[in-house]
């Protein structure tokens, strides 16, 4: 009001028109707004031109109201050049922190990396550790009694069966690998000894097998350059309701009622292929396909071909596919328990991871 | 008398693109306040510019019902502008709180990366003294008892 006023005043007293007090605002906006200009030049160019004209209207004399009105159009005009640059460095800003997010997740995602390798590596230092401090001081057994001396026995069948599987696994990873020829040469002679039912166990013998067939699968393992979705694999078994586990030699899935006299029992050939399916997606990993009995059945191969059979009907790669009868040498319950024994009978699929 | 014609048409024309604009910045101020109105948090954070481009309405209204139409036009361009400043307002304010989440989110990627790097640090010092361990046991007499 008393800016009215004095300019009533002001153009009363003199002979020249005032500034419109409205156009003093204009200038205002304009200063606040010409460092937001770098980032929104077309709109300051816009409200500039506006600014122009209320003073172009008003220095011509005769409608103050067109150039109030333009100076006010002027004012918003201004306002929005500061939207558009606050809008401009809002943009930037959320590219830059989409630059920085992407270059997280790359370094997290290599990070990953390293650390499942690092693990892995850990992994194997650590059976290494084990197997070199088995090898180095060997526990012997010193001598038992004759009842003793039978349950050793069984579990130096139970060893030396073992052993054969992760030689075996060893083979399947590499059939090259060091010292595997001689560990099989041993363990064909411990065999030989077991089968003769001496009436001391050779249990030092046996669990010395074994570390060897364990030690030299860790090095073969090293060695194979080939790579292993171990993780992928158990999560599609897990999928697939096929309850895998893990051990020295891989990914397992125990499989029980497969048999019908020597041929795959109706109901489980579905199970199998289900199998097989999932490991013809895996197709570079070998398949040990061990037949664990209840009872005495006879050293033929004949189920375990069979499964191999049902398992390469499923899609799995026959030439990947290594069978054994590991026969009643493998027990997980006692062979003497009549009411559970049933529980032996078996069948492992065994992927063996490199 | 041909010529009269097309000055005419010409007149016509242009009053009637006149009226075509005014209506247009009209129509749009009006349904621009429509759109941003629709959105409770939107018309909150623009009620400022709304309310201005508001008045400029009222305003053209007053004029246009006293015969003026020429200031009426153009408080109808300024109730526009106002409506431009509301819209830019809200475009602004979605950017930013965009850019709020990106850094967020980045930020969040940086403390993941630090704890897997330490995680890996971790490991790999294991590894180290794993490593150590295994070769005092391979060595001729380290792993005797």
């Amino acid at each position: 009001m008393r800016q009215l006023v004095l300019f009533a005043l002001v153009a009363a007293c003199s002979g020249s028109r005032p500034q419109l007090p409205l156009l003093a605002d204009v200038e205002r906006a304009r200063a606040a707004t010409a460092q937001e200009g770098e980032l929104a030049p077309q709109a300051l160019a816009e409200a500039d031109a506006e600014r122009g004209r209320a003073k172009e209207v008003y220095a011509a004399g005769g409608d103050d109201t067109a150039a109030t009105l333009h100076a006010e159009r002027a004012i918003a005009a201004y306002q929005l050049t500061r939207m558009v640059a606050r809008s401009a460095r809002a943009t930037a800003d959320a590219a830059k922190a989409d630059a920085e997010l992407a270059k997280k997740t790359e370094e997290l995602h290599a990070l990953e990396a390293a650390r499942k390798t690092a693990e892995r590596d850990g992994d194997e230092l650590a059976k290494r550790v084990l197997i070199a401090r088995e090898m180095k001081n060997p526990a012997s057994s010193g001598p038992a009694d004759a009842q003793r001396e039978v349950a050793r026995l069984a579990a130096s069948r139970a060893l030396a069966m073992q052993a054969r599987l992760l030689c075996g696994a060893a083979k399947l990873v590499s059939g090259a690998a060091t010292g595997l020829d001689t560990a099989m040469q041993s363990l064909d002679a411990l065999d030989k000894k077991l089968e003769a039912s001496p009436k001391t166990a050779p249990i030092d013998d046996a669990a010395r097998a074994r570390t060897t067939c364990l030690s030299i699968l860790t090095t073969a393992r090293r060695a194979s350059t080939a790579s292993s979705a171990a993780d992928v694999l158990l999560s599609e078994l897990s999928a697939a309701s096929l309850s895998p586990t893990r051990d020295e030699r891989g990914i397992v899935v125990t499989m029980r009622d497969v048999f019908r006299g020597n041929a795959i029992d109706a109901a489980a050939q579905p199970r199998l292929e289900a199998l097989g399916r999932v490991a013809s997606s895996h197709g570079d990993l070998p398949i040990q396909v061990v037949v664990h009995d209840a009872v005495a059945a006879g050293p033929s191969d004949e189920r375990a071909k069979a499964v191999a059979a049902a398992l390469v009907k499923g899609g799995a790669k026959a030439d990947k596919i290594a069978p054994v009868m590991a026969g009643t040498r493998a027990p997980v319950v006692d062979p003497n328990d009549a009411r559970n024994r049933q529980r032996n009978a078996r069948v492992e699929v065994v992927f063996v991871t490199p | 008398m041909k010529r009269g014609r097309l000055v005419l048409i010409a007149v016509a024309l242009a009053a009637s693109s006149a009226l075509w604009a005014v209506a247009d910045d009209r129509s749009s101020a009006e349904q621009g306040i429509a759109e941003i109105e629709k959105d409770p948090h939107q018309k909150e954070l623009a009620a400022d510019p709304i309310a201005k481009a508001k008045a400029a309405q009222e305003r053209a209204k007053r004029m246009r019902a006293t015969g003026d139409e020429a200031h009426a036009k153009l408080a109808d361009g300024l109730a526009l502008e106002w409506t431009r400043v509301a819209q830019e307002l809200v475009r602004a304010d979605g950017l930013e709180t965009r850019a709020q989440t990106a850094r967020t989110l980045a930020s969040d990627a940086g403390a993941k990366v630090e704890r897997e790097r330490a995680t890996l640090e971790q490991q790999l010092a294991e590894n180290g003294r794993l490593q150590a361990e295994l070769a005092k046991v391979e060595s001729k007499d380290g792993g005797a008892k």
